[in-house]
């Protein structure tokens, strides 16, 4: 009976636990226009931007509020701010810099060409300093260099002190920027714009541009080990850039993109794209199906995993939370409507949510799940001392009983908590057994190892060729195959590229190839080959 | 490897969904209504632990697949026999998916545990009312491990490779040794609990009533 009661009462903690967490939570109507643009959480406050088309006296605001109680602590008002503003806020530690210091501050980006950096405890002006405005001013990402803050303007990038102010660097480029965040690495600041021109800006002034295609990059270029990536929006969709060169094609208006751990997360009106920048170039590993066209969010959780969280654009709103290539579910509130702005992470698991409704959401319920994942593993961790507790009791008393099943708990207990990384130990191991294996047949000759292998699989029978060298790419050691093998190759060529229709005369309903055993995104004269690659031919 | 969210399967349409919980119902049914002599404690005690099962394994639903569900199976369908044991697994099967998630993957799951509770009338793993654990142990050993991988079997889907499904048999083995363990936990911690209780309350309870012929002694 008393086992029984306290199965009952062990099964009660988690409904007990779910109706603590839900009491937590508060909005608030801003109502002053969308909110467009991820709010941030700082310390104890919840700082957020409102966006619009304004007229007569309305105007955008920046609210900061109470993280636990939702007062208001602060308010700024842009008197000449009246276009959509889309510059995510920046915050800014205090520091010290060359040119001088500095104390905690929120830094925004305005349609009116302005950028005014706000004292974080009592949102007063700090400084403000002017950029051009052509219809709009500043609707990008800013970014951070040392004691800089770097700001896509509308017609280029300047760069500012973050003591006082002052203009650093004024850079003029002769192309249009809108949502065109700026992304600063170490040799330069990269730039792109609404010609489908990526620039990059070195500190000293110098430019180096490059049109890398017909559209227009709407966000902070993104550094890969394997180049610069652009999701670039066109009159079709859209086309994926590593490095200048097409890596895919997608749907229309992209996301803002981000990267994590070499994988960039990216979307369109139509889908979730992961793009993997682990192996000798980035590749669109999946594709799910969703509608984003807003922040996208990672979310570091503190077991090591992380989820994503893409803002859905269309009429239901919420925000699709993935964990790796799965939608765990629709993160909802009962104000949304359609969606950009991303989710804003904070302390006590705190989660600031705000959509078109312009209505501000605050919960302490959410995915970060840090102290959750806190709780959880304090409790394997109890579980696993009373378990040592009770064996020692056992032994020492002689029960053996006892002790068996301390034993097995502690067994159990010490699994549960090992498994995640046994798992990803586990995964890991596999995945490079199964690449290393790649497309090698065991039958083939010893002399053709590490050297370059074609196949061909025609419908009469498979054609081989091996222990070819020096080809770059699929194209180059295809011709040298079909050269080997006398047979004849018909191929077409079209603006986006040269493919192979037949083989022999055999077109089928198209030919496609693998390297090692994966199949490339790219074209036969763009997927580079190495000295041990499998090259295989199959019909579509 | 069973239980990581987003990698069960198919989703199911509401047909779909329809006919796959018309089948289990009608399966359960089919199980429960025979024999027609049970008495009515066997019924109350069957309830009972299934209802517990369901409890426990949605509880234990966050700790990844500990599943006392099969230890439970093996130990019902050899104190009840294969029909009890079998219907036990169909109930609590849809009834946890039901608040867990339901989908194709119910049929494997009810299917693998209806098969493991018959696996478990078959091995004789109680004798004279007491629990032969060591029988027990290595029973939930293999089906732990059966179980995982014929609930597999509903991911795979027209177009997946062999070697693919080989792959993603091949990366869940550490779920499927978290299982094992879970279960051997199961049964050491309450799998002679559980049959006595069954075996006290039922096996015990069951008095023979002779009428007829059968009754009558010839001298």
């Amino acid at each position: 009976m008393r086992r029984a009661i306290l199965i009952f009462f062990v099964l009660l903690i988690p409904i007990v636990s779910a109706t603590l967490d839900e009491q937590n939570s508060w909005k608030i109507d801003i109502d002053n226009g969308y909110i467009s643009t991820k709010p941030l959480i700082v310390e104890d406050q919840v700082i957020v931007r409102t966006s619009g088309f304004w007229i007569n006296q309305d105007r955008p605001h920046v609210y900061s509020f109470d993280l636990i109680t939702g007062e208001e602590n602060w308010r700024y008002r842009s008197n000449n701010s009246t276009q959509h503003d889309l510059s995510p806020l920046l915050f800014v530690n205090s520091g010290k810099g060359n040119c001088g210091s500095w104390s905690s501050m929120v830094i925004v980006g305005w349609t009116d060409g302005k950028v005014t950096a706000l004292d974080i405890y009592t949102g007063n002006e700090l400084w403000s300093a002017q950029t051009e405005v052509i219809t709009w001013g500043i609707t990008g990402e800013m970014a951070l260099d040392e004691d800089l803050v770097v700001v896509p303007t509308r017609k280029g990038l300047s760069s500012f002190c973050l003591a006082d102010g002052v203009l650093d660097l004024r850079v003029n480029l002769p192309e249009l920027g809108w949502r065109n965040g700026v992304t600063v690495t170490d040799e330069a600041y990269w730039l792109g714009n609404e010609e489908g021109v990526l620039n990059k800006i070195y500190r000293n002034g110098t430019v180096e541009n490059q049109a890398i295609g017909v559209g227009k990059i709407r966000h902070a270029p993104i550094p890969t080990p394997h180049g610069i990536f652009v999701h670039m929006q066109t009159d079709e969709g859209s086309i994926l850039f590593v490095g200048n060169e097409s890596i895919g094609v997608s749907g229309s208006s992209p996301a803002i993109p981000t990267i994590y751990q070499n994988k960039i997360h990216a979307s369109t009106s139509s889908e979730y794209l992961i793009i993997d920048c682990d192996s000798s170039n980035c590749v669109i590993n999946d594709r799910i199906s969703f509608h984003s066209n807003g922040e996208i969010v990672v979310n570091q959780l503190a077991n090591g995993e992380y989820n994503v969280w893409l803002p859905s654009n269309n009429a239901e709103g919420g925000w699709g939370i993935f964990a790796d290539t799965s939608l765990l579910r629709m993160h909802v509130t009962e104000d949304d409507t359609y969606t950009t702005a991303g989710p804003g992470f904070g302390k006590l698991n705190s989660i600031a949510l705000g959509s078109d409704s312009g209505v501000l959401h605050v919960s302490f319920t959410g995915e970060s799940a840090q102290d959750d994942t806190g709780i959880f593993e304090t409790f394997i961790l109890f579980i696993i001392l009373c378990s040592v507790l009770a064996l020692v009791i056992g032994f020492a008393l002689d029960k053996r009983e006892l002790s068996q099943k301390a034993f097995v708990v502690l067994i159990l207990f010490i699994s549960i908590q090992i498994l995640p990384q046994v798992s990803n130990s586990w995964s890991e191991a596999i995945d490079i057994q199964i690449e290393s294996e790649g497309d090698w047949n065991e039958s083939w000759p010893d002399e053709w190892i590490g050297t370059q292998i074609v196949v061909i699989e025609l419908p009469e029978g498979e054609l081989l060729i091996g222990g070819m060298s020096g080809h770059e790419n699929v194209e180059q050691l295809t011709d040298e195959a079909a050269i080997q093998l006398d047979i004849n190759i018909t191929k077409e060529t079209h603006s986006i590229g040269t493919w192979i229709t037949s083989f022999n005369g055999f077109a089928g309903e198209g030919w496609e190839f693998t390297i090692d055993g994966e199949k490339s995104p790219l074209g036969i004269s763009d997927a580079k080959v190495s000295e041990d690659s499998v090259v295989r031919w199959l019909l579509a | 490897m069973v239980l990581t969210s987003g990698v069960h399967g198919p989703t199911l349409g509401p047909l779909e969904s329809l006919i796959v919980n018309t089948l289990l119902i009608a399966v359960a049914f089919y199980l429960l209504c025979r024999p027609t002599t049970s008495p009515r404690r066997e019924i109350l005690v069957l309830s009972s632990i299934t209802l517990a099962a369901v409890a426990s394994r949605v509880a234990l639903e966050p700790l990844p697949n500990v599943q006392p569900m099969t230890m439970m199976c093996l130990v019902m369908g050899a104190t009840l026999g294969s029909r009890r044991g079998m219907a036990f697994a169909v109930i609590a099967t849809i009834l946890t998916n039901i608040i867990l998630s339901n989908g194709w993957w119910t049929l494997f799951q009810a299917s693998g545990w209806a098969t493991i509770a018959f696996v478990g009338s078959r091995l004789v793993l109680v004798e004279e009312g007491t629990l032969n654990m060591k029988k027990l142990l290595m029973a939930c050993i293999f089906a732990s491990i059966f179980f995982d991988w014929w609930v597999s079997l509903s991911i795979y889907e027209s177009g997946m490779t062999l070697s693919a499904f080989g792959y993603y048999l091949v990366n869940g083995i550490p779920f499927d040794i978290m299982h094992a363990i879970s279960s051997i936990a199961a049964a050491v911690l309450f799998g002679p609990w559980l049959n006595n209780l069954i075996h006290e309350e039922v096996v015990l309870d069951v008095v023979s009533k002779p009428t007829g012929e059968t009754d009558v002694v010839r001298n």
